[in-house]
């Protein structure tokens, strides 16, 4: 066990609370108790994940995992032996949370309102679960608690004193929060109601919080508070400035309900650090932050889950106590991160097997983590609840189906069966989300592909699915699923035109991708995302004005847009605008800053500003994200030899250059007969070395020659000779990638043709001519041919030293100026693109596809 | 479920300034002073007339304070119930 580095450590969980609302607050001296704690901590914005969905963010707080691993994976799961849902439990949750660690731990925890404990889990210390708040009924003489709301069940009768029903509210606890509020006709307008039943929820959870605190021993207190996102919710579009469309008199009524909500909170925040004493460690911090400006979407589309929409991608963070930073902010923080933080803090060790970080920089001394492979596997009384209570509800809506058709269990009606259903497919859709976040793509692909085949016509499957298949490089799968729900959707999709302008950028085609993308503007010009792609399309074509003009625009719509200030500060940079290009990439590292590229680009900025000591800060970081960036460490070997003189430094880089990294080389590759030939002479006549021992000379099938180096064909065998081709070019078979030494970076150029004609061209070539004559398609040998090819570019994907260009054979023969001045682009080399155009010989592109 | 019309009828005043000491005001004035800014605790419960309407401020004070309030109710209401009889 390591040094215990906190006494105590109170959470407070602030759903939806964002810095943007509370900054003002601060300034204006609203939110004392909150500045108290930021002046004697470190605070800074934490980075939510996907789905933003609260239940799902909140349980990969408390377990430092992502929903594949924790199984909290909607708000509502189906009920297991019925067909019926219900709110999500505990007892769907597949990992030990937090509080199971402390406890096998011998250390208490009181635990109040977390989003999902209900039913409360019995352990070392005490739990109130997210069921003991809500009102679930009008009438306060009818509001019952439900058993299995705490443990121990001892406490449940005195806690539950403390709740608060709305109807006990006043004037004096309304109109703080609307000062008019005599005004609202409420048989018409239910605001009110609303704003009561929240604040009301909100009491109950401090009440049980605060006795707990006052009453019963604790080494971590954490409450969680969803008022904040509740209010936010019903009442940020009344929020000031004036939405379009909300009235004067609303405006007028409700636009001090935010404000208020927040400083309520901060006056339960002086009672917490009242009852928490000087020695507490603590820590607030939502799961994500809220629109409140100009982002607020005007209306919501009509779909499950699309609240969410108004939810913003960064949190608030900020922790205090023994042993924290004093005044400081924190960059990179995520939610995963707080698990193995607060483990850290009571000196236990992390398990590997968590998805978070422990944020070490928010310690005022250097910190060394400790690591278990997992807390899983560690024996003791975590207070989980009993294994037969657990269940995954999934597998249970399952068995349950099953028993259905055989007739064991009656079946349920169709209304009952079409709600269990949609849950199943909305939770299988998160699940998929968090697979595709994860980069775990192939375990999301088979589960959109069901989704998308199950129901077509519901766009979000659908455009997930695509998104999923650009990922893994399923170019003709993807298109295809373009095509088709372009013809099952009669009203143009903008989002297509988007993804579809997407995916040409990822091919090197950034002329159709504007093409498709001035489509969409038409539509859907107020989404930020929709410019920063346009901007990468621009830099690709080496346009930086027209870059840099996107990239403006998006940061108009949106001032923290973190991609939008890295394009312009790469457009400025090349436009030697260095001052200007350096105060963008500085706002971008502060937005977001695990983004090793932006961190790049700015040491590029420092270093051309003779910023030298500033310079080696950002390419350190770089080489931390990214250990084997080649270029960061020759950046820095060239600072510390020849400006901040650190020889030994540069030595060590060196070394782990020579060690670790190799140069690059560069791969064509495809199958036999899909241009590979071809593009080597391009390559060729565009200045590029050729690593070729002319073995195989030219022939009536490739009149050019083949350009191939026969050592290749014993990849599989023997790869030591790869080093022969640093800085050149070789041809190698899709087939034979997998055998390239780990240690080199490889440019790959993935050569792509019509199935149809690789296997004329192939069987032309074997002398299979009467099997043409024949119209005989050997149909297995080609599905054999396209799933090798998926593998490989799914193989491909999952290896960081590829680095892949996919040409299209048809392209280069259509517009091979295009294709040249892309790969110049790819390959960072001033190519002779006039020599690469005239190489390419169109009368060659002898076997095409029967239309 | 109505929010108690009658009594936002009655009440028109805005009440930020509600139990802590004026909590937002007093905290700046405090905070200046480098000094603590809490000032809720039992303590005050103890000295402070509770109002019967209750507060956010109550409220904000968590258990010590949803018990003072709850418990001032109670006896008004047994308090207006033995007038009742009485009467």
């Amino acid at each position: 066990m390591n040094e215990r580095l906190a006494k105590k450590v109170l959470v407070l969980g602030w759903d939806a609370a964002d810095w943007k609302i509370i900054n003002p607050l601060l300034d204006a001296g609203l939110m004392p108790s909150l500045e108290s704690l930021i002046n004697k901590g470190t605070m800074g914005d934490i980075a939510t994940l996907d789905p933003v969905l609260s239940p799902i963010l909140w349980t990969s707080i408390a377990t430092g995992k992502m929903g594949d691993k924790h199984g909290i994976l909607n708000f509502t799961e189906p009920v297991p032996d019925k067909m019926e849902i219900r709110p999500v439990t505990s007892t769907s949750r597949k990992c030990k949370a937090l509080w199971n660690i402390l406890s096998q731990n011998n250390l208490k925890s009181n635990i109040v309102g977390w989003w999902p404990s209900n039913p409360a889990e019995p352990i070392n210390g005490v739990m109130v679960s997210n069921f003991f708040q809500k009102i679930t009924s009008e009438k306060i003489e009818d509001w019952k608690m439900k058993d299995s709301t705490v443990f121990p069940e001892s406490l449940a009768k005195i806690i539950s004193e403390y709740r608060v029903h709305p109807t006990e509210l006043t004037s004096e606890h309304i109109l703080p929060f609307v000062p008019k509020a005599h005004l609202v006709d409420q048989e018409k307008d239910k605001s009110l109601v609303v704003l009561a039943k929240n604040l009301s929820e909100c009491a109950s959870i401090h009440g049980a919080a605060t006795w707990l605190m006052e009453n019963e021993p604790w080494d971590l207190t954490a409450v969680y508070f969803d008022t904040i996102d509740h209010m936010s919710h019903a009442f940020m579009r009344y929020h000031p400035p004036q939405m379009q469309g909300i009235s004067d008199e609303k405006f007028d009524l409700y636009k001090d309900i935010i404000n208020g909500i927040y400083r309520f909170h901060d006056m339960m925040l002086e009672r917490y650090i009242k009852l928490a004493g000087k020695d507490a460690t603590i820590i607030i911090l939502s799961d994500h932050g809220f629109h409140s400006d100009h982002l607020r979407p005007k209306r919501l589309p009509t779909e499950p889950m699309a609240p969410a929409l108004e939810h913003r991608q960064v949190g608030m963070f900020c922790i205090s106590g023994p042993n924290i930073n004093k005044d400081e902010r924190i960059y990179g923080a995520t939610l995963l991160d707080i698990t193995p933080t607060i483990l850290t803090l009571f000196g236990l060790p992390v398990g590997k097997d968590m998805d978070g970080k422990v944020l070490t920089q928010v310690f005022d001394k250097k910190i060394t983590p400790s690591y278990i492979d997992s807390w899983e596997n560690i024996e003791g009384n975590s207070g989980n609840h009993p294994k037969e209570l657990q269940q995954d509800p999934l597998a249970a809506q399952e068995a349950l189906k099953q028993l259905i058709e055989l007739g064991y269990v009656e079946a349920p009606s169709a209304d009952s069966s079409k709600t269990v259903e949609k849950v199943v497919n909305e939770t299988q859709f998160n699940l998929a989300r968090i697979y595709l976040y994860k980069e775990q793509v192939s375990l999301a692909e088979p589960i959109l592909e069901a989704l998308y085949t199950q129901s077509p016509t519901v766009a979000r499957y659908g455009l997930k699915y695509i998104e999923c298949l650009q990922k893994l490089k399923k170019f003709d799968a993807c298109i295809s699923v373009i095509e088709e729900i372009k013809q099952l959707d009669q009203k143009e999709l903008p989002q297509l035109d988007y993804l579809e302008g997407v995916f040409l950028v990822s091919q090197n085609k950034p002329r159709k991708a504007l093409e498709l993308f001035k489509k969409a503007m038409k539509t859907i010009a107020h989404m930020p995302t929709l410019h920063v792609k346009i901007g990468e399309a621009f830099v690709k074509l080496k346009e930086w004005k027209d870059a840099q003009t996107a990239f403006e625009k998006a940061i108009e719509i949106d001032p923290e847009n973190a991609g939008a200030h890295m394009g312009i500060g790469i457009a400025l940079l090349r436009q030697d605008q260095l001052e200007k290009a350096l105060d963008h990439l500085l706002s971008s590292v502060s937005l977001v800053f695990n983004n090793p590229l932006a961190h790049y680009f700015l040491g590029e900025a420092f270093y051309r500003l003779e910023m030298y000591e500033r310079a080696v800060e950002a390419f350190k970081v770089v080489t931390t994200f990214q250990p084997g960036n080649r270029k960061a460490h020759s950046y820095l070997i060239k600072l510390y030899t020849n400006n901040v003189m650190n020889l030994e430094e540069a030595e060590k880089h060196n070394a782990f250059i020579k060690n670790n990294i190799k140069g690059t080389i560069t791969i064509v590759s495809g199958l036999p007969r899909s241009g590979t030939s071809m593009m080597m002479q391009m390559l060729q006549a565009g200045g590029l070395d050729i690593l070729t021992d002319n073995i195989r000379t030219e022939d009536e099938n490739n009149p050019k020659g083949y350009l191939e180096y026969q050592k290749v064909k014993n990849l599989a065998k023997d790869n030591s000779w790869i080093n022969e081709g640093q800085n050149k070019v070789i041809k190698v078979i899709g087939q034979l990638l997998q055998y390239l030494p780990a240690n080199y970076q490889y440019k790959v150029i993935f050569m792509e043709r019509e199935m149809e004609e690789i296997i004329q061209s192939q069987q032309i070539m074997l002398g299979k001519v009467s099997d043409i004559e024949k119209k005989t398609y050997p149909t297995v040998l080609a599905n054999t041919f396209i799933k090798q090819l998926e593998k490989t570019r799914s193989w491909i994907q999952n290896h960081p030293q590829f680095e892949v260009m996919h040409v299209s054979y048809k392209d280069v023969i259509e517009n091979p100026s295009e294709i040249a001045e892309n790969l110049s682009f790819f390959l960072a080399a001033e190519l002779n693109i006039n020599n690469m155009i005239k190489s390419v010989e169109p009368l060659l592109y002898r076997n095409k596809k029967s239309s | 479920m109505l929010i108690n019309e009658s009594k936002i009828h009655l009440k028109s005043r805005v009440s930020w300034q509600i139990f802590l000491k004026n909590h937002i005001f007093t905290a700046k004035k405090m905070r200046k002073k480098n000094n603590s800014i809490n000032s809720a605790s039992t303590k005050i419960i103890n000295a402070v007339e509770i109002p019967y309407d209750g507060s956010l401020g109550l409220l904000a004070l968590g258990a010590v304070g949803i018990k003072a309030w709850k418990k001032k109710r109670e006896e008004l209401q047994s308090k207006q119930k033995n007038t009742s009889k009485n009467e």
